[in-house]
């Protein structure tokens, strides 16, 4: 066996040589361009569309015709691999793998900390009075009958101002078949408590400072389990959605960036109404605006269901997965400018200060080098400023974000330190951080206000959202960049065309991709 | 093991070489990595054509099957690292150049050494578990590999059938379809497969011809011809 492995390991590579390369049979020359016969052209558009190779099948339905049928390609158009392999191109644009980012703390995440019971790190001083604590391995059998449904323990373990409860058994939501322990404080099933005379839930930052206030019925708002995987996935699930509708056809390409409504599963729906509201500074930001409609989703219903999401959304750009992807104002408009507008910086080859310049001004516009970038990217960067940095939180309610907070200058409070400007001797102290440079760049205003939206709509208008669509898509099927720019800009006609036409025919993906595979260009070898 | 991975290079560079004869250039510049020989001839390229690119991951998982077909259990053939799908491994699919969009964000779609030296490591899995599935099947109508040959054929005992066969697999594996009176394009494949069976150390003609069809797949599969387009 070992023999016959060496015979054909030398004899395989001489083979493919000889019969691949011709390098010993034929003269040196290389072909001219010339068209593929129609067998590679199936094979081209199978893979680049379908992503896999023809059956011999597919291959031998094309022994009695000329070319590959156009309703092939609209057949391969039409298909779900072709949805897959647009996918692949949308999150290659825009990374939706958010399966690092911290969305609960210690909080609201329930771990075992070297007990038998699930329990929560941050909430064990507020229950028990003592750090490093745990529940007792007994099963916790009373509750306080003043607050029926709710499971506050009483009657527990008390010894020098300490209190160990015991554990109950409950079905977690990220696994409704099943029970865990989980330490009876930490599973009390109260859903708002009332603090300085209002009504508070049991899920916002207010309320889980409440001693009465747990993980809520069946764990519901706290982290356990796989629910914060699931959850992610989800997220990432949401934005590919939004591409494969606009990639198949199905809405105009714009939606990508510009759809108000989106849609969510269980997970996402489940998220949302009772986990984001927890709204911790520690970890990224999520809790949904007041009044925005949150319906009541199952975790486990994997079902996608339409969502109506504020005026202030605008498609991918106000998705979580992208916000939690791209976690900084700056980071969100300087990718936004990679995918959607096809500009990206690069440093001049040789710094020269502007006029003007300083070399500690804190604001970037304006600091020497600096500037270079920042004077584009820094107006950008506003459009995003009205969505929480670390988060997906839309920061639009003056209740909780007002303009200005005089209190949080000299603050050290994460609130504080997380939202506003804090030191005195900044521009506008007190002032929201993204308008901390709106007193001179008035503009900003605007920007924030009116979001990525404004942005978005920018772009369609002006024709650069088309032309880098048209250059990305260019790219993908021809494996080779369109040259539209220096000494051998001949291809700006057809990018040109493109554009246009793609604009013109309602932003229609799967017809911008049939006029591509349609040029002689694709067609051809060498 | 030095001469097995001096072996393991043989193909990537053919691979390297066949993907840099057309790279969309107007003008190849010589001494870049694209350069071909210095004693080529000029070339006069016209640079608007589709650059050639190798499979992806993702096309890999979804064509390793259409190429083999199924198993006898009819499950999906596809390169198997031990009992699992190779392809499903995040480390072997990171390898290749499938990003995971936190610590890779671009799709390496370069015809590399470590690709070429995982496509052979998938071609000598993959056409194994190809071949077993055919030795199952009576009716070569319903064989993904041996359709136009018995399974103890040699260029010998039945030098059409051979031939057929190899046309056949010309065309699945790479989309190259062979006129019938062409026996010049299938020689090198015919050659292989004849030169290996008779190497064979197996007494079973079955087996011997097996081993031949196995290196014909090998060379297939990690063909540049198979592996871009």
């Amino acid at each position: 066996m070992k023999r016959t492995f060496l015979v054909l390991a030398a004899i395989v590579p001489v083979v493919l040589l000889r019969a691949h390369l011709g390098i010993a049979d034929v003269p040196a020359t290389c072909d001219a361009p010339h068209a593929l016969d129609k067998y590679k052209l199936l094979r081209r558009l199978s893979l680049d569309l379908r992503q896999r190779i023809p059956s011999v099948e597919e291959y031998a339905a094309l022994d009695g015709v000329d070319t590959v049928p156009d309703a092939t390609v609209q057949g391969y158009l039409a298909s779900d691999e072709f949805r897959r392999t647009m996918r692949r191109h949308h999150e290659n644009q825009l990374w939706p793998n958010v399966s690092n980012v911290r969305l609960g703390d210690v909080n609201t995440n329930l771990t075992l900390r070297g007990g038998t019971a699930l329990s929560l790190a941050g909430r064990e001083n507020l229950y028990r009075s003592v750090r490093d604590s745990n529940c007792d391995d007994t099963e916790q059998k009373d509750f306080d009958p003043a607050f029926p449904g709710e499971l506050r323990p009483v009657n527990v373990r008390a010894a020098g101002g300490e209190r160990h409860e015991g554990y109950r058994m409950v079905s977690p939501y990220w696994a409704p078949t099943t029970s865990v322990k989980v330490c009876a404080y930490d599973a009390q099933e109260t859903l708002s408590v009332t603090k300085a005379g209002k009504r508070v839930a049991c899920n916002t930052p207010e309320g889980r400072t409440d001693k009465a206030c747990g993980c809520g019925p069946n764990l519901q708002f706290c982290y356990g389990g796989n629910a914060i995987a699931t959850i992610e996935s989800a997220l990432r699930e949401q934005l590919g959605r939004a591409a494969d509708r606009v990639a198949t056809g199905k809405a105009p390409y714009t939606d990508l960036i510009l759809a108000q409504d989106a849609e969510q599963n269980g997970p996402v729906g489940f998220w949302r109404k009772n986990l984001a509201p927890q709204g911790s500074t520690g970890v990224t930001f999520n809790a949904p605006l007041p009044g925005e409609p949150l319906p009541e989703r199952d975790f486990a219903d994997d079902a996608w269901k339409p969502l109506k999401r504020s005026t202030l959304h605008a498609g991918v750009l106000t998705m979580p997965a992208y916000l939690l992807r791209f976690q900084t104002d700056r980071g969100r408009a300087n990718h936004f400018r990679i995918a959607f507008m096809g500009q990206y910086f690069v440093p001049a080859a040789k710094l020269e200060p502007q006029a003007g310049c300083s070399n500690d001004s804190p604001d970037l516009t304006k600091r020497c080098n600096c500037q270079y970038c920042h004077q584009t990217l820094e107006p950008l960067a506003a459009h995003f400023a009205g969505f929480s940095e670390a988060g997906s939180a839309a920061m639009n309610d003056t209740a909780t974000f007002p303009l200005r907070r005089p209190e949080c200058v000299g603050s050290n409070s994460a609130y504080c330190t997380r939202f506003y400007v804090t030191r005195d001797d900044a521009p506008r102290p007190g002032f929201l951080l993204s308008y901390q440079f709106a007193g001179e760049h008035p503009e900003y205003v605007e920007n924030i206000q009116q979001g990525p939206r404004k942005l978005a709509e920018a772009i369609v208008a002006d024709g650069t959202f088309a032309r880098a669509v048209v250059k990305a898509a260019f790219l993908r099927l021809m494996k080779r960049e369109l040259r539209v720019e220096g000494e051998h800009a001949e291809d700006l006609p057809l990018l040109d065309q493109l554009a246009t036409d793609f604009a013109a025919q309602s932003y229609d993906y799967p017809r911008l991709i049939t006029r591509i595979v349609s040029l002689p260009e694709y067609r051809r070898v060498r | 093991m030095k001469a097995q991975w001096f072996l393991a290079l043989v193909p990537a560079a053919a691979i390297a070489a066949f993907a840099c004869s057309g790279n969309g250039d107007d003008s190849l510049v010589q001494g870049s990595g694209n350069a071909p020989p210095v004693d080529h001839p000029p070339i006069q390229v016209q640079g608007t054509s589709a650059s050639p690119r190798r499979l992806s991951t993702d096309q890999l998982r979804a064509s390793l099957p259409i190429a083999f077909g199924n198993d006898a259990t009819g499950a999906p053939i596809t390169w198997k690292n031990g009992a699992n799908p190779a392809l499903s491994n995040p480390g072997i699919a990171r390898s290749l150049g499938e990003p995971d969009y936190i610590d890779t964000t671009d799709e390496a779609l370069d015809p590399s050494v470590l690709y070429a030296k995982f496509m052979d490591d998938a071609a000598r899995n993959i056409c194994g578990q190809g071949l077993d599935a055919d030795a199952t099947r009576t009716d070569p109508a319903q064989r993904a590999l041996l359709r136009h040959v018995d399974l103890a054929d040699t260029v010998e005992s039945n030098p059409a059938g051979v031939d057929a066969n190899l046309r056949y697999l010309k065309l699945r594996f790479h989309a190259v379809k062979v006129a019938e009176g062409d026996t010049a394009t299938v020689a090198p494949l015919r050659e292989l497969f004849s030169t290996v069976s008779k190497a064979s150390t197996e007494t079973d003609p079955k087996a011997k011809a097996r081993e031949g069809w196995n290196a014909v797949c090998v060379a297939l599969v990690t063909a540049p011809e198979f592996n871009l387009y």
